[in-house]
């Protein structure tokens, strides 16, 4: 049994792309709720300029816009088709993809998406305000657990669930660390702050855009702790959007296409070399070596993941670049807290790029 | 005017029942299911593409409810001329690619085959599986009267519209299951599966066991996709693009997860053109280098052959009625639609005499583009045509304006009377002695849904119909 490659490839960058417009979702609504609270004056261009910088987003916005305005910063990350991880590309793009292979998903994957892009498109772009924004950002949130969903209760649990649950958890291990490396000075600072104060309401934000403030009061009891936080996010085995979890599920889906295709790759060694360095941590030791440094170097190696399994799985794309090798080690350097790590997109096949000529 | 439906005051009897159920269910209900299956089109994903018009590129082929039907005995003629047309199409591209007898014979001229555009010339003397070139033949055909059929022109590259036939009549099941009750109406849903048959008996000789199958797309810009992955999908067999495959020595072979696998026979949806960037058009990209390198070395079996489009050129369809003479010994049964070749002197000044009267084509035309209808057009119109055929008259033939037969259709919330033609699809591969046709009952319908138009094509503004045909008892 095996799949096309390009269809594999489909799948991975679909499962990456919903999962990513849910994050997109996650992230303004942090941005919605915190500019609704009192802060100082300054404080609410300052939430937009983190949801933009947790959306990996800074760079590409200050191209077309001026201002970080509520209005712009919803425009640039839900509905621009300029900026390729918006929630508008996102879902065009898994539409695309889920189109072009659509005889490997099962009807009602497809049907799920297909509406959610319909849908999408009638709605996008609308005005904020009025209070939709927060209806809207639901309705993204609830379209991709739909599609979550039927996919789990509908597909095959062959290689197309393995390769769609790859993109997903990937993508997924990716959203977490840079939503805690935007809110890193928060829990950087050393001195513990008093309760009620803006920083405790910034970890909350944290916890609320992975929706997971009720799960960690249930895991760690009342009050909030830093080092409880991140350890929640990063190490915690049992959140659903820890970077453990994530990387458990990436091995658990890497082992089941060994099993499938009877065949080891070295993305089974990198996987399990990560695995194996967020097992020997502790908490302590992430914030001795720095949260940023740690969060930078998980977010590289994934990417080198990322792109060990395409070219293990013969992605076309990975065939097209194979000889053009990424200095992953290298890229897993610390970089400068200042510096943007945009956002991984599909690569496009020339094929894909030139589609226009098109014959009967 | 014929109407398929009724004979002066008098119901045709195939559309007996279908009347009493139009009078009973109203056409304000039939609309309602209409927008219906507008909404099932849309979230299913049944579209074509049109690119470069503005507007959505996704549209839905507008689909009427009012079905096209056909008696037992009407279709058991049509198929019977189906067929033999089917069969002396692929002896004539034999022919074509071996001895070209029927050059000899005098019966069709030589440049009109060797400089023709659609003549490949890398395909003389390859002999494709079971001698067949063209194995999905689509033929339009119009009606003028009772047993009064025409063939409007033979598609034998990579005819579309089979996914509308299968999924109109899927759409009609969903409304109206009652219609379909009684099973007084032929099923066409094994289509699929009589295709994969066809595809399968052509298999290339160096195949040994069961061969694998793949649809080649040029991708979902093409405005048939749909129809690719829906094929794709009721076969069971991979739906592969360009990148997806690779040639190396002379076998074809796809990507897969798990490394190469052998492609055996590829139904190809790329013209001819773009199928080889090595061996015909270098700038393709969407195509397979060396393809047809492995075809020619019988690895793999191209459907349709390369160089298959000679035999529905538009110049050669005048001879058609000559071919099945000359071939099979027998007369046409199915009559071709008078048409003057403007290359000839004679019928030349006559076209440009009465271009008022004619529909005059481009040869290397399709999909209703290139064409002049001559009692729809201005003076200016005409004018500008006949200058044009002035200047290329070998670019041209001219044809009668064919009464079209109408059909009932919805027209708002109201009945009207519109233009329909059908195509049928004829799948040929390989038989006991040479190939053997194999036929669905019915076909796709194409209405014209303006008003007194004749062009039926989807492009155009056309829409379609579930087409039914009667079993014996109706």
């Amino acid at each position: 049994m095996a799949l096309l490659s390009r269809t594999g490839e489909s799948l991975y960058w679909i499962g990456r792309y919903v999962e990513r417009a849910e994050n997109m979702a996650r992230l303004l609504d942090t941005g919605r709720r915190m500019s609704a609270v009192p802060n100082d004056a300054d404080d609410e261009t300052s939430e937009w300029q983190s949801v933009l910088a947790g959306a990996g987003a800074r760079y590409a916005f200050d191209q077309s816009h001026k201002d970080v305005t509520k209005q712009n910063v919803v425009d640039f990350i839900a509905f621009s088709q300029a900026n390729p991880s918006s929630i508008v590309s996102c879902i065009a793009q898994a539409r695309a993809n889920a189109r072009a292979i659509r005889t490997a998903l099962t009807i009602d994957m497809w049907e799920a998406l297909n509406e959610f892009w319909l849908e999408l498109r009638a709605k996008a772009p609308m005005r904020v305000g009025a209070g939709e924004l927060g209806y809207f950002l639901d309705w993204v949130k609830k379209s991709c657990a739909l599609f979550r969903g039927v996919a789990d209760s509908s597909q095959l649990r062959d290689d197309t669930h393995n390769f769609l649950r790859l993109g997903t958890f990937v993508e997924r291990a990716d959203c977490t660390a840079r939503l805690l490396d935007v809110k890193c000075y928060v829990f950087d600072d050393r001195d513990e702050p008093v309760s009620g104060s803006v920083d405790t309401f910034q970890w909350t934000v944290v916890l609320r855009a992975t929706s997971s403030l009720r799960a960690y009061k249930w895991a760690y009891g009342g009050g909030y702790d830093r080092a409880n936080i991140v350890e929640f996010l990063t190490l915690n085995p049992y959140t659903p959007r820890s970077l453990a979890f994530c990387v458990e599920r990436i091995s658990e889906h890497l082992n089941r296409l060994a099993r499938l295709y009877a065949a080891r790759h070295d993305s089974h060694e990198i996987c399990a070399s990560i695995a194996a360095e967020l097992n020997a941590s502790d908490v302590e030791a992430i914030f001795e070596g720095g949260l940023h440094e740690f969060l930078t170097r998980f977010i590289a190696r994934n990417n080198w993941l990322s792109t060990q399994i395409a070219r293990d799985y013969n992605f076309l794309s990975a065939a097209e670049t194979a000889g053009v090798d990424i200095a992953a080690e290298s890229a897993a350097k610390p970089k400068s807290r200042t510096q943007e790590q945009t956002r991984v997109k599909q690569p496009l096949t020339a094929h894909q790029e030139n589609k226009s000529a098109v014959a009967s | 005017m014929y109407d398929e439906m009724t004979t002066g005051d008098s119901v045709r009897a195939p559309y007996r029942n279908i009347k009493r159920w139009i009078d009973e269910i109203g056409p304000e209900a039939l609309d309602k299911k209409r927008r219906e299956a507008e909404t099932i089109f849309r979230k299913v994903g049944i579209t074509f593409c049109v690119y470069g018009e503005g507007g959505d590129p996704e549209r839905l082929i507008p689909f009427d409810m009012i079905p096209r039907i056909f008696s037992a005995s009407e279709w058991e003629e049509l198929a019977r001329g189906i067929e033999q047309r089917a069969i002396a199409l692929n002896k004539f591209l034999w022919d074509v690619y071996h001895d070209a007898e029927i050059v000899e014979a005098g019966i069709v001229p030589g440049d009109l085959i060797f400089e023709n555009d659609s003549y490949q010339p890398l395909m003389k003397d390859i002999d494709p599986p079971a001698g067949v070139y063209s194995h999905i033949i689509g033929i339009d055909i119009v009606r003028v009267g009772d047993n009064d059929f025409y063939v409007l022109e033979d598609n034998c590259r990579t005819p579309s519209g089979v996914s509308y036939m299968l999924e109109n009549r899927e759409i009609m099941m969903q409304l109206f299951p009652d219609l379909f009750e009684n099973d007084a109406i032929e099923p066409v849903e094994d289509y699929p599966s009589k295709l994969y048959a066809t595809l399968r008996s052509v298999k290339p000789p160096l195949c040994e066991g069961e061969p694998t199958l793949a649809i080649l797309t040029p991708g979902p810009f093409n405005s048939a996709f749909y129809e690719h992955s829906f094929l794709a999908d009721e076969m069971g067999v991979e739906l592969v693009e360009g990148p997806d495959l690779y040639v190396e020595d002379d076998r074809v072979y796809m990507r897969t997860t798990t490394g190469p696998r052998r492609v055996d026979v590829i139904y190809r949806r790329i013209d001819d053109d773009y199928i080889d960037p090595k061996n015909f058009r270098s700038d393709s990209i969407l195509g397979v280098p060396g393809i047809f390198d492995a075809y020619r070395a019988g690895g793999v079996t191209l459907v349709s052959a390369p160089g298959a489009g000679i035999a529905d050129d538009k110049a050669i369809y005048t001879y058609v009625p000559d071919m099945i003479r000359h071939y099979l010994n027998e007369e046409p049964i199915l009559k071709n639609v008078d048409t003057w070749r403007c290359r000839d002197e004679a019928d030349r000044a006559y076209v440009l005499e009465n271009i008022a009267d004619l529909v005059v084509k481009d040869v290397h035309g399709s999909g209703g583009y290139g064409l002049l209808i001559g009692p729809h057009a201005s003076d200016a119109e005409r004018a500008a045509f006949a200058k044009k055929i002035e200047a290329a008259p070998e670019r041209y033939i001219a044809q009668p304006t064919l009464a079209l037969s109408t059909c009932p259709t919805l027209s708002g919330d109201a009945l009207a009377s519109r233009h329909v033609d059908l195509r049928p699809f004829a799948l040929v591969g390989a038989g006991e002695d040479g190939c053997s046709v194999s036929m669905t009952p019915g076909g796709l319908t194409r209405v014209a849904l303006r008003e007194g138009s004749l062009v039926v094509n989807s492009s155009q503004g056309g829409g379609v119909k579930d087409t039914w045909v009667l079993n014996g008892s109706g």
